[in-house]
């Protein structure tokens, strides 16, 4: 899997975005001929998903176009959006199948504005929601499933550091009260036969004992995901992830692929590994079986003192 | 089983009350006569024991550590000062009572090594602090378990320290009033100077850090009107993880201040308000009074076998000065700490401390018995207190009433109850709330 | 001894069971148990040489002549694991 920030343009100002740093760099957007050496490393590396984010991915002039190339090399498109997009890209979204393209739309619940991108890209909108308070509240995201019959999916996100630690992140001391809320919530969606995903960063230790083994197969993420991740910036940089873009941080191969990349960001990234989001991580069970990697590697890295860190 | 129930009036209806069975229901006036046989069904079990005065070994759940009394502010309220109670522990002395407590916790199969840091200020002796927290660490990996160290400090010290804090302690209990007109005149430092930006800015770097952070703020009648405004200020400027409220305990240094507690009845509403603003952030609030989670005999350390530890080697039950508890008669020391590390508790002084959490005429009626159980032993329910409900039980019951009406769901009402001065006049003056006399 | 300080790359944790240490040049982590962790928080926070080594002695229930030993020990083989250097 491979990231393309397609701009840093954005028309949402989200306190907890984990891009802000690379916003605030003004890059802009990326060129046409950016873009066709990032899919050149996707097909390289055997990839077969055209993942595009930002920034608000929609808002890049080109973005029809875009959409066209990737899928012109047989790849399919996966758009990270917040649903308010011009028309003319909605337009481009809505006239692909949702085998061939699909938009995860981040929501705000009570968000008139994405109301127009659900109603238009019915199942080929799915839901994300990322958790950056213990206050969240996910109940609404089942009315919008039913309502506009997009697809029974969920994807939860833990808001992380951004590379600056300028967003409102969540602290890692609130992801037990977030594991709480969240396994009394996937109760409801189970029984609606909606299905959730984890992103990176979400620990067994933050959910209720027994929570995983009800969840099944759709708890696989928890505890593991923390890897590079690889997202090419508009500049044509690609970074471990955002959160690590200042640790991780290289100019798009020309010849190498992804494995290499990433193997390169794991060795860099391996010294900082020893760390877990939390100060008992080091004498955990789950962490010496492997069972949990230690959480989001920016969320641990904020313990480090002795000043700022950088590559 | 009628003793064991009680009833106070919300409205035109009966909170019923059975603390020890873990019920509570609301009813009408009707119902209470007829006593519904699902309520009397679910409270004819077992009940939970009534609390009673521990026995046996004692059996503290942490040992508190007060390096000095010293301290850098001269807060409004409180008798240390900056220039006085200069005493201060021993490090080896501090290194002796971890080590007790540590032998304690394995002896007794605990997991933790909880180590609790008081004052003054314990900050105004680093030193002390820095040689505890490393002894007790390192004593919890040699003996295999974990370090739990909570300290409750004012925070009023340089950034570097307040990184340090936030490293090594598990819960910091900062000491933060609110605004900072509020905090200024609450507490200020020597010489007059306001603690304000020092404080939040502490506040900010522990926000930051690994350690769970708890608010704790001193509610006078200048404050009071103000709680769900500082309760949403602290939930979106830091990240405590829970605010803390208590009641200004009038002090002849308050006195001279013109700080006066607030009025129980609005402070009841003010922070029915704010727990509903703190609520909603993710922000747990608490007046401890009010907990009812199990039933207690105590909530005060006095009672629960706690074991504080002073610069002098005595060993004592309560952290407040040995004068005030003097003041009221009382004897809350439980023993020493020899020079060799050697814990000398006698029998008839913990017995002595332990009767006290007993027989408090003035709770035996009323319905937060098992959970206030009376509060403070030195400012409260001292003997030969008045047995008249005072300021710090009204407030107690009222929002003990609407939490029980807040976990049977019933949200609105509780808040309703809260804004409804008559209505919570009828509930805080009432003499007996024991179900028969209902 | 107290003339010494972290290493301009090296950034650290406080954990559980001690410190971990991490030299941002090279990747490599250190953990330190006590009571060498101890040694570790006095050095970085520039305490003078007689208050770590009395400081220690409380720590680690040592002599003074043990205590003094101990951290010698101590600074020299951060030293020579390059996580310190002379201020």
């Amino acid at each position: 899997m491979a990231n393309i920030s397609l701009t840093t343009a954005c028309n949402r100002d989200c306190a907890y975005c984990f891009a802000a740093a690379e916003r605030r760099s003004g890059a802009g957007h990326m060129s046409v001929g950016t873009f066709q050496k990032a899919l050149d490393f996707l097909e390289r590396s055997g990839i077969g998903e055209a993942r595009l984010l930002g920034g608000e991915p929609t808002l890049h002039p080109e973005f029809p176009r875009l959409v066209e190339l990737a899928l012109e090399r047989g790849l399919r498109v996966q758009v990270f959006s917040n649903g308010v997009m011009p028309e003319p890209a909605l337009r481009c979204l809505e006239s692909h199948p949702a085998e061939r393209v699909t938009v995860a739309i981040n929501t705000s619940p009570g968000d008139a504005g994405q109301q127009e991108a659900f109603a238009r890209l019915g199942n080929r909108a799915a839901l994300s929601f990322n958790i950056n308070t213990p206050a969240f509240e996910p109940s609404l995201l089942l009315d919008l499933i039913r309502q506009h019959r997009i697809s029974p999916r969920i994807r939860f996100g833990l808001a992380h550091p951004a590379a600056d630690a300028s967003n409102r992140f969540l602290h890692p001391l609130r992801y037990q009260a977030v594991g709480t809320r969240l396994a009394r919530f996937l109760e409801a969606a189970r029984a609606a036969a909606v299905e959730p995903s984890f992103d990176c960063g979400f620990v067994p230790c933050m959910f209720p004992p027994g929570f995983a083994d009800a969840l099944g197969p759709a708890a696989g993420g928890i505890g593991s995901c923390c890897s590079p991740i690889l997202d090419i910036l508009p500049d044509g940089c690609v970074v471990s992830c955002f959160p690590l873009a200042l640790l991780a941080r290289e100019p798009l191969p020309e010849v190498e692929n992804a494995e290499a990349l990433r193997g390169r960001f794991t060795a860099r990234l391996s010294g900082y590994r020893r760390l877990g989001v939390f100060r008992e991580c080091a004498a955990c069970e789950a962490r010496q079986s492997g069972r949990c990697n230690g959480g989001c590697l920016a969320a641990s890295v904020e313990r480090l003192r002795g000043g700022p860190i950088a590559s | 089983m009628a003793s064991r129930l009680f009833a106070v009036p919300v409205f035109d209806k009966w909170l019923v009350y059975a603390p020890l069975h873990g019920v509570a229901a609301l009813v009408n006036g009707a119902a209470l006569q007829e006593f519904p046989e699902e309520l009397r069904t679910a409270v004819a079990g077992e009940p939970e024991p009534e609390p009673r005065p521990r026995e046996g070994p004692v059996h503290p759940q942490f040992l508190g550590l007060v390096p000095t009394r010293a301290c850098n502010l001269s807060c409004a309220y409180c008798g240390f000062g900056a220039t006085s109670h200069g005493e201060r522990m021993d490090p080896r002395l501090a290194a002796a009572g971890v080590d007790w407590m540590a032998d304690f916790a394995a002896r007794n199969g605990r997991r933790t090594l909880d180590v609790h840091f008081f004052g003054g200020e314990p900050f105004a002796v680093p030193g002390v602090v820095d040689v505890a927290v490393h002894r007790t660490r390192a004593v919890a990996a040699e003996k295999g378990l974990l370090p739990n160290l909570e300290v409750a400090t004012n925070g009023v010290y340089s950034e570097a320290r307040a990184n340090w804090v936030g490293d090594y302690f598990d819960t910091v209990v900062l000491s933060f009033d609110g605004f900072r007109a509020v905090q200024d005149r609450h507490r200020p430092a020597a010489a007059g100077r306001g603690s304000f930006d020092q404080v939040a800015g502490t506040a900010r770097v522990l926000s930051a850090s690994p350690a769970e952070v708890c608010f704790r703020v001193c509610v006078a009648r200048d404050n009071v009107d103000q709680l769900a405004e500082t309760v949403d200020w602290f939930s979106e400027e830091f990240r405590p993880s829970s605010i803390d409220f208590e009641t200004l305990q009038p002090t002849p240094e308050s006195e001279l201040a013109g700080l006066n507690p607030p009025d129980p009845y609005t402070f009841a509403a003010q922070f029915w308000k704010a727990r509903r603003a703190a609520c909603g952030r993710g922000v747990e609030p608490v007046y401890a009074a009010a907990v009812t989670r199990e039933p207690r005999i105590s909530f005060c350390p006095v009672g629960n076998d706690t074991l504080i530890l002073h610069p002098d080697g005595r060993v004592s039950a309560c952290y407040l000065l040995e004068r005030e508890w003097q003041a009221r008669g009382l004897d809350l020391n439980l023993g020493r700490l020899g020079a060799g590390g050697d814990m000398e508790l006698p029998e008839e002084d913990v017995h002595r401390v332990r009767q006290l959490a007993a027989g408090k005429p003035r709770c035996e009626n009323c319905f937060c018995r098992w959970s206030c159980a009376g509060g403070c032993h030195v400012n409260h329910s001292f003997p030969g207190c008045s047995p008249a409900y005072d300021d710090f039980c009204i407030q107690t019951r009222l929002i003990t009433a609407c939490s029980l009406l807040d976990g049977l769901g019933l949200e609105s009402m509780a808040d309703e109850f809260a804004l409804d001065q008559a209505e919570m006049r009828r509930l805080a003056v009432r003499p007996s709330d024991r179900l028969e006399e209902a | 001894m107290s003339e010494y300080r972290a290493a301009e790359h090296v950034r650290w944790a406080v954990e559980t069971g001690g410190v971990v240490l991490i030299d941002c040049a090279t990747g490599a982590a250190t953990t330190l148990g006590y009571p060498q962790a101890a040694i570790w928080d006095f050095l970085t926070r520039g305490e003078p040489d007689q208050q770590i080594c009395a400081n220690l002695c409380a720590i680690a229930s040592l002599t003074p002549a043990a205590a003094q030993a101990l951290v010698l020990e101590t600074v020299a083989a951060l030293r020579d694991a390059g996580l310190v250097t002379r201020g």
